[in-house]
C-alpha cells in the first residue's frame, strides 16, 4: 500500500512545472538522438551524465527514463522513412517499415510503430512497478556468495550474448575490470596501478568511461568515416510530405495484428529486458521472430508486415521497463543504457539495491511515472505534432553536430572535478574505444566490466574471508549454486548448443 | 608477408592488449597487502583477469590465424583513412592543454573552428567562424547560466 502511494507520488512530482519541462526537453533529445542514424539513446544520456552533477537527482532520472524512452522508438523514424535504423533497435522495424513507405503508407508504417512503443512501453513501465518489489525481495535472500555468482552470470551471459565476437567480449570485459582495478583496493588502503601518480589513486571516474567509451570514440568514429557533409542526404528527405491523419492506424489494422501480439511481444521485451546484456535488439528481433512464426499472413513478413513492426516496437519499447529492474535491485544493468543510468545514481549517491525501495523510493518513483508517461503520451503527441517534419530535422550537417557533441563532452568531463584531468581520462579511453570498435571489439562490455568489477571483487574476496577461504561455499550455498547453474545453463544454450537464427545484441 | 604475419592489421589490437596485459600483471605482482587475507588479497583479481585476458587474446590470435578468407578491400586499415581521426586527437589534446590556462571562450572557439574544418563543413570561412562562435556561445550559456558551471576564464590570471 505505502509502494502504491509513492508510485502515485512519483506521478504527482511529474506535475512539478521544473521536472515536467526536464522529462519533455529529454523526450525531445532521445527522439532526436535516436533518430539521427549515428546517435544512440546511450550518447544522450552519458552527455547528460555530468549535466546531473547540477540538476536536482529526481529530474535527472526523470529525464534519463524520457529519453531512454524515446530513444528507443525514435529509431524507427529512419528505419522506416530511409531505411537506415536510427538505433540498432529498429533493424527489423525497417525491414517492414521501408517497403510499406515505398508503397505510399511511410505515415501509417510509423503510425503502427507509435502505437507498438506506445503499448509495449506504458505496459513494460506498469511491469517494472510491479516486479520491482518482488525482485526487491528475491534481491534481500542473496547472500554475499550469492551476490558474487549473479555479477558472474551477467557478467557471463553479456560476454556470450554477442554472438561471433565472444573472445572479444571477454578481452573487453576483461579489460573493464582492469580499468577498474586502478586505485585504492576495495577492502584494504592500498593503491594499486597507480604507477606513482596521484591522480589515480582515488581511481578511474565513472564519467571519463562513458563519455571516452560513447562519445569521444563516436567522435572519432565519425571523423574517420565523414564523407558526406550531412548525417541524412537531404536528397533522401526533400519529397517527404504526409498528413497527420495517416499516422492514426486503422482499427481493422489494428485488430488484424491482434491483442495478443502486442501482449505476447510486451511479455517477451520486458523478461529480455531483464536478462543482462540482451538489449532492445534481442528483444525486437526475438519477438518479430516469434510473431512471423505464427502469423496468419506470414506471405507478407519483408514486403511490409504491419504485424512485424507491431512486434518489434512494442518489444523493444516495453524492454525499457525490464532493464530497470536488475538495475535497480541488483545493480546490474540490463543494457548499455541503464549502465549509464546506472551511473547517474552513483553520481548522485543512491546505491541500487533492495533498500532504494524502503529508503529512497521517493527518489525512484518520478522516474517509473515518467517511463510510463513518456511512452503513453509523449509517443503520440510527438508523433503527431513532429511527425511531418521528422525526417527533416535528422538531416543536419555533421560538422555542427559533431563540434557540439565534441564540446558537451569534454566540457562534461571537466565538470566532474574541475579539473582537465578527467578530460584528458575521456581522450584516453575515447582512443581506446575508438581502436576496439574500428576492429569490431563491443565497447559496452568494457563498460559493464568497470562497472560490475569492483563489486565482484568485493563479494569474492568477502565470501572466501566469511569461510576462510574455503572456494566450495559458492557450490553449498542454495542462492550461488542457482545463480552458477544458470550461468552453465545459458553457456550450454548459448555457445555449445546455440540458436541456429543469428541474434546481435546491442 | 609483414601483413599476412600481423593478420593483415588484426592482430596489431591483440599484441598491444597482450603488453599492457603483462604490465598489468606485472604491477599486479608488486601490489603488498596490508594485511593478510589469505589466498584473495588485493593482488588475487588482478592476477585472475591477467589470466581470463590472456586467454581471451589467446582465442582471438586463433580465430584470426585460423581465418585464411583474404579481408574485403574497404576493411582493410590504412593510414591516411585514420587522419581525420587522428586531426580530431590532436585539436582535443591541444584544447584540453590549454582549456584551463586561455579560458573556455578562446580555447573552445579555435577548438570549434578546427572541428568544422576537420569535419569538412560545407561553408566558406565567415560562416565557419560564425558557427563556432554561436556553438560555444549556446554551451557556455547552457554549462554557465543554465547549469551554474563554473568555467575556466582568462581573467582569472588577471
Amino acid at each position: 500500500m505505502e509502494f502504491s502511494l509513492h508510485i502515485l507520488g512519483g506521478f504527482q512530482a511529474l506535475l512539478d512545472p521544473t521536472v515536467l519541462f526536464y522529462m519533455v526537453l529529454g523526450f525531445l533529445i532521445g527522439t532526436f538522438f535516436g533518430a539521427v542514424p549515428g546517435l544512440t539513446a546511450v550518447l544522450a544520456i552519458a552527455l547528460l551524465l555530468p549535466i546531473t552533477y547540477s540538476l536536482d537527482v529526481v529530474t535527472a532520472l526523470v529525464m534519463c527514463a524520457s529519453i531512454f524512452m524515446a530513444g528507443m522508438y525514435a529509431g524507427s523514424i529512419t528505419a522506416t522513412t530511409i531505411n537506415i535504423p536510427g538505433a540498432p533497435s529498429s533493424m527489423m522495424t525497417g525491414v517492414e517499415g521501408f517497403p510499406l513507405m515505398k508503397q505510399g503508407f511511410g505515415a501509417n508504417a510509423l503510425g503502427h510503430a507509435a502505437l507498438g512503443s506506445m503499448i509495449g512501453g506504458s505496459i513494460g513501465a506498469v511491469f517494472l512497478i510491479l516486479f520491482t518489489p518482488i525482485a526487491a525481495k528475491l534481491a534481500l535472500l542473496i547472500q554475499t556468495p550469492g551476490k558474487f555468482s549473479l555479477i558472474l552470470f551477467a557478467l557471463v551471459v553479456i560476454g556470450i550474448s554477442q554472438r561471433g565476437a565472444i573472445a572479444k567480449s571477454v578481452v573487453t570485459t576483461a579489460l573493464g575490470v582492469m580499468i577498474a582495478t586502478i586505485g585504492i583496493d576495495v577492502m584494504q588502503p592500498v593503491a594499486r596501478f597507480t604507477f606513482g601518480t596521484s591522480a589515480l589513486v582515488e581511481g578511474i571516474n565513472l564519467m571519463a568511461v562513458v563519455i571516452g567509451t560513447f562519445a569521444v570514440s563516436e567522435l572519432l568514429i565519425q571523423a574517420r568515416d565523414v564523407v558526406h557533409a550531412r548525417t541524412v542526404d537531404k536528397a533522401q528527405v526533400a519529397n517527404f510530405a504526409i498528413k497527420r491523419r495517416d499516422f492514426i492506424p486503422l482499427m481493422a489494422e489494428v485488430r488484424e495484428i491482434g491483442v495478443w501480439t502486442y501482449l505476447k511481444s510486451t511479455i517477451i521485451g520486458f523478461f529480455i529486458g531483464v536478462l543482462p546484456g540482451a538489449g532492445g535488439s534481442m528483444a525486437a528481433f526475438v519477438a518479430y521472430a516469434d510473431a512471423m512464426r505464427r502469423s496468419k499472413r506470414p506471405e507478407l513478413y519483408g514486403k511490409g508486415s504491419r504485424e512485424g513492426i507491431a512486434a518489434a516496437e512494442t518489444a523493444n519499447n516495453s524492454m525499457c521497463g525490464g532493464a530497470f529492474v536488475p538495475m535497480l535491485m541488483f545493480g546490474i544493468p540490463g543494457d548499455p543504457t541503464t549502465a549509464v543510468v546506472l551511473g547517474v545514481l552513483v553520481i548522485n549517491g543512491l546505491q541500487p539495491g533492495p533498500r532504494l525501495l524502503d529508503n529512497q523510493i521517493d527518489l525512484i518513483a518520478p522516474m517509473f511515472a515518467s517511463l510510463f508517461i513518456s511512452a503513453l503520451i509523449l509517443i503520440p503527441l510527438t508523433l503527431f505534432l513532429l511527425g511531418p517534419y521528422f525526417v527533416k530535422i535528422v538531416s543536419i550537417r555533421k560538422a555542427l553536430l559533431y563540434s557540439s557533441i565534441a564540446v558537451v563532452a569534454l566540457v562534461g568531463s571537466y565538470v566532474a572535478t574541475y579539473s582537465s584531468f578527467q578530460m584528458m581520462l575521456a581522450l584516453v579511453f575515447g582512443i581506446v574505444a575508438f581502436f576496439l570498435r574500428t576492429a569490431n571489439y563491443p565497447t559496452v562490455t568494457l563498460l559493464l566490466g568497470f562497472i560490475l568489477g569492483p563489486d565482484l571483487e568485493q563479494y569474492l574476496r568477502r565470501s572466501l574471508q566469511l569461510n576462510k577461504g574455503d572456494p566450495s561455499t559458492f557450490l553449498t550455498s542454495p542462492d550461488s549454486l542457482f545463480f552458477l547453474a544458470l550461468t552453465a545453463l545459458f553457456f550450454y544454450f548459448m555457445v555449445i548448443r546455440p540458436p541456429k537464427t543469428p541474434v546481435t545484441a546491442t | 608477408m609483414r601483413s599476412r604475419l600481423l593478420g593483415d592489421g588484426r592482430l596489431v589490437l591483440p599484441a598491444v592488449l597482450f603488453v599492457v596485459t603483462t604490465i598489468y600483471l606485472y604491477q599486479a605482482f608488486q601490489i603488498h597487502p596490508q594485511y593478510d587475507e589469505g589466498i584473495v588479497g588485493p593482488r588475487f583479481l588482478p592476477i585472475v583477469v591477467s589470466i581470463v585476458m590472456y586467454a581471451g587474446l589467446g582465442f582471438l590470435v586463433f580465430d584470426i590465424l585460423r581465418d585464411r578468407s583474404p579481408r574485403p578491400e574497404r576493411a582493410k586499415l590504412e593510414f591516411r583513412n585514420f587522419l581525420p581521426a587522428v586531426a580530431v586527437i590532436l585539436a582535443t589534446l591541444v584544447y584540453i592543454a590549454v582549456f584551463e590556462t586561455i579560458g573556455y571562450v578562446i580555447s573552445t572557439l579555435i577548438y570549434v573552428f578546427a572541428l568544422l574544418f576537420v569535419f569538412k563543413f560545407d561553408q566558406n570561412v565567415l560562416w565557419r567562424v560564425i558557427y563556432s562562435i554561436v556553438i560555444t556561445a549556446v554551451f557556455y550559456i547552457l554549462f554557465h547560466t543554465l547549469f551554474d558551471v563554473r568555467l575556466p576564464t582568462l581573467t582569472e590570471w588577471f
